[in-house]
């Protein structure tokens, strides 16, 4: 027998052996990497947003990888970076975290494209039960208008300050996408919550009262968004009407 | 190549050269099962959101 043979039927069976019990600890450097999110906190420096993603809702039902997805190069750049030029503050980060549109509509809409990217301990048929987006009245006409605002990870992390006061940079016309109104700068560290900066952006010059400029957007509009699309649109015309006939001034 | 043939033939002539061997075999098997298990699982979660 060749030396050639004899060593494949030397190595073949540890191979083997050692193939199938290596499977099960790859599934868990797997499932320690995706799934857990120690693992992404290891490195990255926000702490602060680790903590109010744990506290909120997302954080009992989701896992980071859920919602930030990112190219494989970036999986490749990452350990440079960390070497290189780690970040020590968010300031440091080169763009604001961004999460597509697509991976919010894997549970919020009611037909998503995706959703075999929830990982997280929210079981599939639970899905189902989150509330759809695409059914409550002012959500729904939001995702079907489209901006000329720059996409939220177009920008850098230090902009915030003209986002502050109000400004926001200008780019190609694009469907708006969940994170113009849940995420960037006036939301920072995973809370979701929309705010009257977010309403701003397009509508500063809708409401020229400073009743309306004091009391904000949302003392107003906020059930609009959460009302089912026929009864809001019925409800709200029919309340517009009554208020129209009353009041010629009501903003 | 000659040099590598050589100390093969030894280490498969003597039993404590084959369990060497093996061991070895054992531990490329156990690297190979590990990392095509979580290639394959990162790369099926990667790629249809993030691409290249």
């Amino acid at each position: 027998m060749s030396t050639l043979k004899r060593l494949f039927f030397v190595l073949a069976p540890s191979i083997a052996l050692g193939s199938l019990l290596g499977a099960y600890p790859g599934y868990e450097v797997y499932r320690y990497i995706w799934n857990d999110a120690r693992f992404c906190n290891t490195c990255h420096v926000h702490d602060y947003a680790y903590e109010s993603w744990r506290e909120s809702i997302h954080g009992k039902l989701t896992t980071c990888h859920d919602c930030h997805h990112q190219p494989l190069r970036q999986y490749i750049l990452e350990p440079i970076t960390l070497i290189m030029h780690q970040p020590k503050f968010p300031k440091d980060l080169k763009h604001m975290p961004n999460v597509a549109r697509d991976l919010c509509e894997s549970c919020h809409v009611s037909d998503p494209k995706f959703t075999d990217n929830i990982t997280g301990p929210l079981p599939k048929e639970k899905i189902e039960q989150v509330p759809k987006v695409d059914r409550l009245w002012l959500h729904e006409l939001h995702l079907n208008k489209k901006v000329r605002l720059a996409a939220p990870n177009a920008y850098h992390i230090s902009d915030t300050e003209e986002f502050g006061k109000g400004k926001r940079p200008l780019g190609p016309e694009r469907a708006i996408v969940c994170m113009d109104c849940h995420g960037a700068p006036p939301n920072r560290a995973h809370n979701f919550t929309a705010t009257d900066r977010s309403c701003t952006y397009c509508h500063e010059k809708t409401h020229v009262t400073d009743a309306i400029r004091i009391s904000g957007c949302r003392n107003c509009h906020f059930q609009d968004f959460m009302v089912p699309s026929g009864f809001g649109k019925s409800f709200v015309n029919e309340a517009r009407e009554k208020s129209a006939g009353t009041s010629q001034n009501e903003h | 190549m000659k040099r590598l043939i050589a100390m093969l033939e030894s280490a498969l002539a003597s039993e404590k050269g084959r369990k060497r061997l093996k061991a070895v075999g054992f531990l490329i098997g156990f690297f190979v099962g590990l990392m095509t298990v979580f290639q394959v699982l990162f790369l099926y979660r990667v790629l249809p959101h993030g691409g290249f």
